[in-house]
């Protein structure tokens, strides 16, 4: 290839070098990620996409990544430096596979569990692959992802920086010790066994590139991508008027204790950089609402994103004009012992207030409050094969921009690519009868543009099972913005039979009898602009499609 | 042997081979956009073929992939079961656009006040929890005969376990609905997934009518010529079926269009005693990759149009935008192939239409690898000065020449397009170069050459007549008819008898093809049983072992999924979802090949074109002129095509007129 030979001459990469390598590592990463999802063996993976795959050099930046969730936008690089900083690099070897999944370390709950790898060419440590995925029983106190636990013993087994695969074999014990602390040790093996795949896939495709062009030449080339994306960031960011952009707003509770949760967000745009400050939330909780400090900053970075350059891959250029401030011992940089189970909600909220922050000022890239939270159904119970697991996170409706109404049903902004379950495949797997998967009409907030619907379900259940809730937000439901309305918050009612029904958002270990139905609504997106401006013909469709009621 | 025909309906050509005792003919005419019927016996009188004699007619037609993507189909009412009314509405609700705040979904093809509920309910097992209630069926009845609908989908809950409702809902229909098309979700995808189901029923149906109406004026029209012979479409699976097949299960037809080429492909390769070939296909806006392994086409049993799922088999065809008119651009200090596209219009910057943007055309013209005298679309004069003045605005942003970013240019596109194979090869676990890279359309054999290289390929075919390839493909084909039964059981579980289902799918396809018992006897059966691990959700395809024995499924799924991802778990429990059954009738067999016609191309000069950065001055010649062997560089025309032929690489007319590349010092096999 004509760019090589020309490049081996002089110290530049040619443009095409660069061009080639930027290609060579996102399509790397995309390899991963599809090697995860088709071999995966949870849906939580396959399906919810509960995980992110990417290629760093030696220090953990990003070279090219997929990710399932977009919340761990910037989590596996973090992590890496966090190991790196804790092992240093003098303990990897080559052919090495390792794992971790503390919280301090990796920022999520302990059911995300990272499996990264070293990457040696010609003897030198060049770069990284990592993958994290959702696993779906780690040990913690009940089944599921119990949203009562107070401190990180409760939540799972928890794993230190651990190499698990050295000179060509995987350490047996360890697979062991970390199966026999799951309920669903099976299906905990085959997703261990197809992170471990993704990875090798990555190192065998990085090498592969510094063969062809020669360390020297990828290393500057990935400056030079570095150098392109960074440029990319802070011209979209110069843009923005400067000024400081306070937002704040509660969360329901913690799911222990009664009190609100409280995030304050300012967003300080100076030149071509932004600040985001999250000091004056709260402290941490008691409850699981907190988030380690590298998947605070990986939510913030996806805030960004939705603000700029929103469709452009990234790399290790990026967000590297955002600082991100998070005080220790607050929800967003809590103790090494807090609990962390519900890493989300906060965070998303935060991420939430950002775009609202900036809506004041950069309009065209905002939209008015969408479903903001996962709004779970989880229910566990017994059957010939053993234990089952269903655990879905509900759609609802997106918020309402310039020029445009929120989408109805859709997935919450911290996952993606995220495909919620056949009503089919549900009905076979697990002793339940879905009577009804609807649209929830009037559900979206009024405005010039009308936020989306949320959605209704009615689960009846055929045998005894436990049920776990979480649906947040229902005190500060999707925000209007710019004269439009809120959208509706979330319900769910629980008919045990010849019982009245019981209104719950929350709910831990609820077992429930055969016959019980559960009832849930999700929210609507908020609207955006005065309702009273809203066109005669958008008003005529919203009727003749029962979009209002 | 008797006469057979093709007729494939390009964009802008209408292409038609022939083949009997006598040869092949073919003929290309303009395609008549306002009824494309007209171009198809344009076509026929083209090539002086009297219909009278002809055995077998088969047609490639776009209709029904037009019709989806102008969205000009019919109005459909969908009927589903209570309290499912927004189930296709609802979709997955994922988001693969994911930092877009203003993401919406695909655009539905029907909307909600077009969906009507009945009242019925069949459980995941097949016992039916509530019966049909006909009185609701006659509340929808009115509301559809009001709402002035031209065709009715019906998907209800678990009908792929048991039709029983479905089939009660038609039948109500039938009587009360009596001028409307009415096609039922069981019979189109029996498959589970009810928004994927659903979604293949509402776009097979709502390509109906236009697909309907279309069939049946080309069978009049052709009937009314003398045919007598039935007329033939090809699947998206690469196989063909009657037209009054067609007419009921349209979404089969969606990719009835570009699969011809494929099957094309693994004649050549049959001929070529090659059985593992990557065909690519690259015209102006795109660039498709299949593959052929072992002889067979490589299959995938759903896809998406426009995000929109649909059940139903189809070649497997990675697609990516990168053809001749892809911009060459600068973007943040970097340099950018595409995805932006020139099209037709402007077109590149050579073709003289108005375009200024550089593409990959252009990069070619400047190279001199597309010389000037090569007419484009048989008309168009290729215009040097203006690809040079088009790159230069972009070179001068790097400190590069016209020439050296033209080359850096292709650099990247190959690589692109390398990555596309890759996906389908070394991610499955096989290696580009044990396969040979057959290249037709417009610029594939332009760019075959370098991919290989890319790809460490030694061999590269191009196909005899590349112009109307995708015609002479289809008659390569066979009949074939498709069927799939959901089958979900545990293989830990007590053994099960598969040869009653197999039995009862063999029954279901031959009825479908109305075949008698004396040809029944002459098909051949395929049979592919998808099996996973239990609790995933994506499935490998395996094919009926000689027995069926739980363990042989065992080990067959095992050592598959180890090719295909690097691992395996002989310890995890293995579940099977369906059976799939395909009946294949083959065509009696023909000459193969084609004679090459004469193309009015006569010539042999001397062009300067740049290789690695060096230009030498080449042979131009004519493929009509070709006779022994072509050692590169050296470039060979024809009206539809242009080869490149790179130093180090040698070329020689292989069988039945079929060129081969091939590294020098490499012998042919």
């Amino acid at each position: 290839m004509t760019g090589t030979n020309r490049a081996s001459e002089v110290s530049m990469p040619s443009p095409a070098t660069v061009e080639v390598v930027r290609n060579a590592f996102i399509s790397g990463a995309e390899q991963m990620r599809r090697n995860l999802y088709r071999s995966a063996h949870s849906p939580v993976i396959y399906e919810m996409k509960d995980c992110s795959v990417g290629i760093f050099d030696s220090e953990g930046h990003l070279l090219g990544q997929a990710p399932g969730l977009p919340f761990f936008l910037g989590s596996l690089g973090g992590t890496i430096r966090a190991v790196i900083g804790i092992k240093g690099y003098e303990v990897f070897r080559e052919g090495d596979v390792w794992i971790v999944n503390d919280s301090t370390i990796a920022g999520s709950h302990l059911n995300d569990v990272t499996v990264y790898a070293p990457i040696f060419v010609d003897g030198s440590l060049r770069g990284f692959t990592a993958a994290k995925a959702h696993w779906n029983d780690i040990g913690a106190k009940d089944a599921g992802f119990a949203g009562d636990t107070t401190d990180i013993f409760q939540e799972g087994l928890r794993i230190g920086p651990t190499c698990i695969f050295r000179d060509g074999r995987l350490d047996q014990q360890i697979v062991d010790l970390i199966a026999l602390n799951s309920r669903f040790p099976t299906a905990l093996v085959g997703d261990l066994m197809a992170e471990i795949s993704a990875c090798r896939t990555g190192v065998e495709r990085f090498r592969s590139i510094v063969h062809r062009f020669g360390w020297d030449q990828v290393e500057k080339s990935i400056h030079a991508v570095f150098e392109q994306a960074e440029v990319e960031d802070r011209r979209s960011v110069a843009e923005i008027p400067d000024g400081v952009y306070v937002e704040d707003a509660y969360l329901d509770n913690d799911g222990v204790t009664e009190d609100p949760v409280y995030v304050k967000v300012a967003v300080t745009v100076e030149g071509d950089s932004m600040t985001v400050d999250l000091t004056g939330s709260n402290r941490q909780n008691v409850g699981s609402v907190n988030s380690g400090i590298v998947q605070t900053r990986s939510g913030i970075e996806q805030g960004f994103k939705f603000l700029v350059n929103p469709h452009a891959p990234v790399s290790g250029g990026n967000f590297r004009n955002l600082e991100v401030i998070a005080p220790e011992g607050t929800c967003f940089n809590p103790s090494e012992t807090a609990a962390c189970l519900k890493y989300g909600p906060h965070l998303m909220l935060a991420l939430d207030l950002m775009i609202k922050a900036l809506s004041r000022v950069v309009p065209d890239r905002a939209a008015a409050g969408h479903v903001g939270d996962s709004w779970n159904v989880i229910i566990v119970g017994e059957d010939e094969h053993g234990l089952f697991l269903s655990g879905e996170a509900l759609t609802g409706g997106w918020g309402a921009y310039e020029g445009g109404d929120g989408e109805s049903a859709l997935i919450h902004s911290a996952a993606g690519d995220f495909k919620n379950f056949p009503i089919e495949t549900m009905e076979h797997r697990y002793p339940l009868i879905m009577r009804r998967h609807s649209l929830r009409d009037g559900s979206g907030g009024e405005g010039k543009w009308r936020g989306g619907l949320g959605i209704i379900r009615e689960y009846e259940l055929l045998a005894p099972v436990t049920v776990q809730l979480w649906f947040e937000r229902a005190g500060r439901p999707s925000w209007g913005l710019f004269g439009g309305n809120d959208g509706k918050p979330p319900e769910v009612w629980v008919y045990r039979p010849g019982e009245p029904p019981i209104h719950m958002l929350k709910a831990n270990g609820l077992k429930v009898e055969a016959g019980t139905r559960l009832l849930v609504k999700t929210g609507g997106g908020g609207g955006w602009g005065d309702p009273a401006e809203r066109s005669g013909k958008d008003r005529q469709r919203d009727r003749r499609l029962e979009m209002v009621i | 042997m008797g006469t057979r025909i093709a007729v494939d309906i390009g964009g802008t050509f209408t292409d038609l081979v022939l083949e009997s005792e006598h040869g092949t003919e073919v003929a290309k005419v303009l395609t008549t956009p306002r009824d494309l019927v007209d171009g198809v016996l344009d076509a026929v009188a083209a090539a002086g073929a009297d219909l009278a004699e002809v055995d077998l007619f088969i047609h490639g037609t776009t209709v029904g992939l037009n019709t989806f993507l102008e969205r000009s189909g019919g109005r459909v009412a969908l009927i589903t079961t209570r309290g499912y009314r927004d189930a296709y509405l609802i979709g997955r609700g994922h988001r693969p656009d994911m930092y877009d705040l203003k993401y919406r979904k695909p655009t539905p093809l029907t909307e909600r006040d077009s969906i009507f509920e009945v009242e019925e309910r069949i459980s995941a097992s097949g016992e039916v929890l509530t019966p049909l209630d006909t009185n609701s069926v006659e509340v929808v009845a009115k509301a559809i005969a009001e709402g002035e609908y031209e065709a009715v989908a019906v998907s209800l809950i678990h009908s792929y376990v048991d039709p029983l409702h479905e089939l009660e809902v038609k039948e109500l229909l039938k009587d009360l609905l009596p001028d409307i098309p009415i096609i039922m979700s069981h019979e189109v995808a029996p498959e589970w997934r009810e928004y994927e189901r659903t979604s293949t029923t509402v776009t097979s149906v709502y390509i109906t009518p236009r697909v309907r109406s279309y069939l049946r004026r080309l069978a009049t029209a052709l009937t009314d010529g003398g045919l007598t012979a039935e007329l033939h479409i090809t699947q998206s699976n690469g196989g063909a079926m009657i037209a009054d097949s067609a007419a009921d299960r349209a979404v089969l037809t969606l990719y009835s269009g570009p699969v011809g080429g494929v099957i094309g492909g693994r004649e050549v390769g049959r001929q070529m005693d090659q059985p593992d070939l990557i065909c690519i296909d690259m015209g102006g806006t795109s660039f498709d990759v299949s593959i052929v392994r072992g002889g067979q086409v490589g299959m995938q049993s759903e896809f998406e149009l426009q995000g929109l799922p649909i059940l139903a088999p189809a070649v497997e065809l990675v697609s990516i935008g990168a053809g001749g008119g892809s911009i060459i651009h600068e973007k943040h200090g970097g340099l950018r192939v595409g995805p932006e596209s020139a099209g037709s219009s402007p077109g590149p910057a050579s073709y003289g239409r108005g375009g200024t943007r550089p593409t990959v055309s252009d990069a070619n013209v400047v190279l001199g690898r597309l010389p000037e005298a090569q007419k484009l679309a048989g008309a168009l004069e290729l215009d040097r000065r203006a690809a040079a003045e088009a790159l230069e605005s972009v070179a001068t942003l790097f400190g590069l020449s016209a020439v050296e970013l033209a080359e850096q240019a292709l650099d990247v596109t190959h690589f692109v397009m390398a990555e596309a194979i890759r996906e389908l090869t070394v991610e499955r676990g096989l290696h580009p170069r044990d396969f040979a890279i057959v290249a037709f359309g417009g610029a594939g054999p332009l760019h075959a050459a370098f991919l290989a290289e890319e790809l460490e390929v030694e061999r590269v075919i191009i196909p005899s007549d590349p112009g109307v390839f995708s015609a002479w493909g289809m008659l390569q084909g066979d009949v074939r008819h498709a069927a799939v039964s959901t089958f979900y059981r545990r293989l830990d579980e007590p053994y099960l008898d598969l040869h009653e289902p197999i039995a009862r799918l063999k029954d279901r396809v031959c009825s479908e093809m109305k075949v008698d018992d004396a040809t029944r006897a002459e098909m051949r059966f395929e049979t592919i049983i998808e099996l996973r691990y239990v609790g995933q959700e994506y499935t490998l395809r395996v094919p009926l072992p000689g027995t069926v024995a739980a363990d042989d499924f065992k080990a067959s799924f095992h050592s598959r999924y180890e090719e295909r991802y690097g691992h395996c778990n002989p310890e995890a429990p293995i579940e099977m979802v369906a059976i799939r059954l395909t009946g294949i009738l083959e065509f009696e067999g023909g000459p193969g090949g084609s004679s090459s016609t004469g193309n009015g191309l006569s010539l042999e000069v001397r062009e300067e074109v740049v290789f690695d950065g060096r230009a030498v001055e080449v042979p131009v010649v004519s493929r009509n002129n070709l006779s022994d062997r072509l050692a590169g560089p050296a470039i060979v025309m024809e009206p539809s095509t242009t080869t490149v032929v790179p130093p180090g690489w040698e070329l020689s007319v292989g069988p039945r007129g079929h060129l081969v590349m091939e590294r020098s010092g490499v012998s042919p096999s």
